[in-house]
């Protein structure tokens, strides 16, 4: 009864992953893309250009990936973030996490530092982030208005880190710190090599396993701490280990990417309108639909217009109205 | 009834931060026993229901269940004896009735596992027990306050635990509800071998239905007893000042029947009202 379910799903994502090799201005057949692709793993005949095999492997290949690998990671996160602080209207960007990623990713540009530096300081200020919104969310327990808190004191801690952002823009080298981190800021994925992705991968991957592991326990934690308990879950080491997994994959995500909005809102919510609120069946669908949503926006991204479009200009202009109909929707239970 | 407590407070203390609101607190349940726990609003019934489910530090004394103490018990193990039936709620998302149920069975699962096809047997059980089959595939928000009520308690019995802490069930529930409510969960401790601990405000809900009955006075004196002795005129004109009168009728299907009857509210001379 599940199985044809994920075999669409699967079927949807390799086909998109497939369709994105010929994206672009440089035009690769099909034909091609598939047997450069085996020609990685089985001895093939080659009969391609040398530069088809480049641009599918050193330029289309690891932005392909990333795309899904950013998408999953944002939607994965984002579900599970929802489901930790039981309230359907959060996400990365909302809490502030993104924003705080990237001020501590901003500062490690400043410095100098490197891919892996660059990921320890994003999963440090996104941790933060999520931290300082969680604590103003909970200064004054009021249930009722508990949406509401949570999103502003996100807007907060996001302003903060932006704030902060700037600050390191400012004192910048204008000749060469300055540029990386604004092109960086704007959220694109047209300058990802194969190295980011061997440094951002393994802790999105693991966060991915930790959540999947896990996701069923998220239903229980949508009820609460004190139920969770009753129920048999040790709420405040399950909040801790999903907080800290889905911080680690949207750092890391904002570490190769920089910030692309609220693919962590939207995603989820289509995912809960086709399979339901069940975290059995949410979080893997979240996984899979975010990949497939930010590989055909970077599909969109690159294959519109010649010059190309960074993609976190497209999925906010995307996000944007789906968040305020989702604002419209909140009284009557947010689903 | 067997002779072994399912659940035994040994001089509990409880409170908040640096203040103990109830101390020297000591009864027990067994099999079969429905517990009605009675007491003004803000004098300690939901301090010690929260140290009961271990949600709170015990600040003195001790819990035991099937004998042992609970203290070094995890969470997921104490799970497995004591269930908690909140007061029904709305849930942030649109959760099957089903699927809250089998949600009772985590207590009884691996950190990495979901419900295998078993263990929403034991939820359809449950549902089945309370009469609310028909409501497996709805939305959990989108059901009555009683029916939610109900699949809170199945969701307990899911949990298989065998004494049941809840939390005033039938509040904000319509007369139907909170007696259809009270009705099952007699049932459950006469058939299921399942003891209940439930507070309640109503004195006739704690005469009607608690095989004992104990109650809260205004400084914080813990007693317990059958109903018909604990629940006197003295106790609710001390307690809640009203004055009252406790009543017994014969009933239209047999025996006899207690009831209370307010005459009305005293003033409260010292002008302390609703602690």
């Amino acid at each position: 009864m599940i199985a044809p379910r994920w075999a669409w799903m699967v079927g949807g994502v390799a086909a998109a992953f497939l369709l994105s090799f010929m994206v672009g201005r440089f035009p690769v057949a099909p034909g091609t893309v598939l047997a450069v692709l085996a020609s990685q793993v089985v001895p093939v005949d080659r009969f391609w250009p040398a530069e088809a095999a480049t641009i599918v492997l050193k330029i289309r290949l690891p932005r392909i990936l990333a795309a899904m690998l950013v998408g999953a990671a944002l939607s994965t996160s984002g579900a599970a973030y929802q489901g930790i602080f039981r309230n359907p209207m959060v996400s990365p960007d909302i809490l502030g996490v993104a924003a705080g990623a990237s001020f501590g990713a901003a500062l490690a540009i400043l410095f100098g530092l490197g891919g892996f530096a660059i990921q320890a300081a994003a999963f440090a200020g996104g941790l933060l982030a999520v931290t300082a919104t969680y604590l103003i969310a909970t200064w004054r327990r009021d249930p009722g208005e508990s949406v509401l808190i949570l999103v502003l004191g996100g807007i907060i801690v996001g302003t903060v880190s932006q704030a902060f952002v700037s600050l390191i823009k400012y004192v910048a080298d204008p000749s060469n710190t300055l540029p990386a981190i604004t092109f960086w800021l704007m959220g694109s994925l047209a300058s990802v090599g194969m190295h980011d992705l061997t440094v951002a991968a393994p802790p999105i991957l693991v966060g991915l396993v930790a959540l999947t592991l896990l996701r069923w326990r998220l239903n229980i934690m949508a009820f609460g701490d004190d139920e969770a308990r009753a129920l048999g879950v040790d709420a405040g080491r399950m909040r801790l280990v999903v907080v800290v997994c889905s911080t680690m994959m949207t750092a890391s995500a904002v570490a190769i990417s920089g910030v692309i909005g609220l693919v962590g809102l939207v995603v989820p919510h289509l995912a809960r309108m086709l399979v339901g609120p069940n975290y059995r069946i949410l979080l893997p669908t979240c996984t899979m639909m975010g990949a497939l949503f930010l590989l055909m926006v970077d599909d969109l991204a690159r294959g519109v217009t010649a010059g190309e479009i960074p993609l976190g200009i497209l999925t906010s202009l995307i996000g944007a109205p789906f968040f305020f109909a989702l604002l419209l929707n909140v009284k009557t239970g947010g689903r | 009834m067997s002779s072994q407590a399912l659940i035994e407070l040994r001089d509990v203390a409880c409170g908040y931060g640096s203040r103990t609101v109830l101390d020297q607190v000591s009864f027990s349940l067994r099999e079969g026993e429905f517990l009605c726990l009675l007491g003004p609003n803000g004098i300690g019934k939901t301090t010690l229901f929260k140290t009961l489910l271990r949600l709170l530090p015990l600040r003195g004394g001790s819990i035991h269940a099937d004998g042992q103490d609970t203290a070094a018990w995890s969470v997921r193990r104490f799970a497995q004896s004591v269930g908690y039936v909140p007061q029904a709620h709305a849930a942030p998302f649109s959760f099957a009735v089903r699927d809250v149920v089998a949600m009772g069975r985590a207590a009884r699962l691996g950190a990495f596992s979901a419900p295998s096809r078993a263990d929403v047997m034991v939820a359809d059980e449950a549902m089945a027990t309370l009469s609310i089959s028909h409501l497996a595939g709805r939305s959990y928000t989108e059901i009555s306050g009683g029916e939610r009520q109900l699949a809170l308690i199945a969701r307990a019995l899911a949990q298989q635990a065998r004494v049941l802490v809840m939390d005033e069930p039938t509040s904000n529930l319509d007369y139907g509800n909170q007696i259809g409510v009270l009705d099952h969960i007699r049932t459950l401790t006469e058939q299921a071998g399942v003891a209940v601990i439930m507070t309640t405000h109503d004195p006739n809900h704690a005469l009607w239905y608690g095989s004992r009955v104990a109650t809260i006075d205004r400084a914080g004196g813990f007693a317990i007893g059958a109903p018909e002795s604990v629940i006197t005129a003295e106790y609710l004109n001390d307690t809640y000042r009203v004055r009252s009168q406790v009543v017994s009728l014969a009933r239209a299907d047999g025996g006899r029947g207690r009831m209370c009857l307010p005459l009305g509210k005293e003033l409260d001379r010292h002008a302390r009202s609703g602690s």
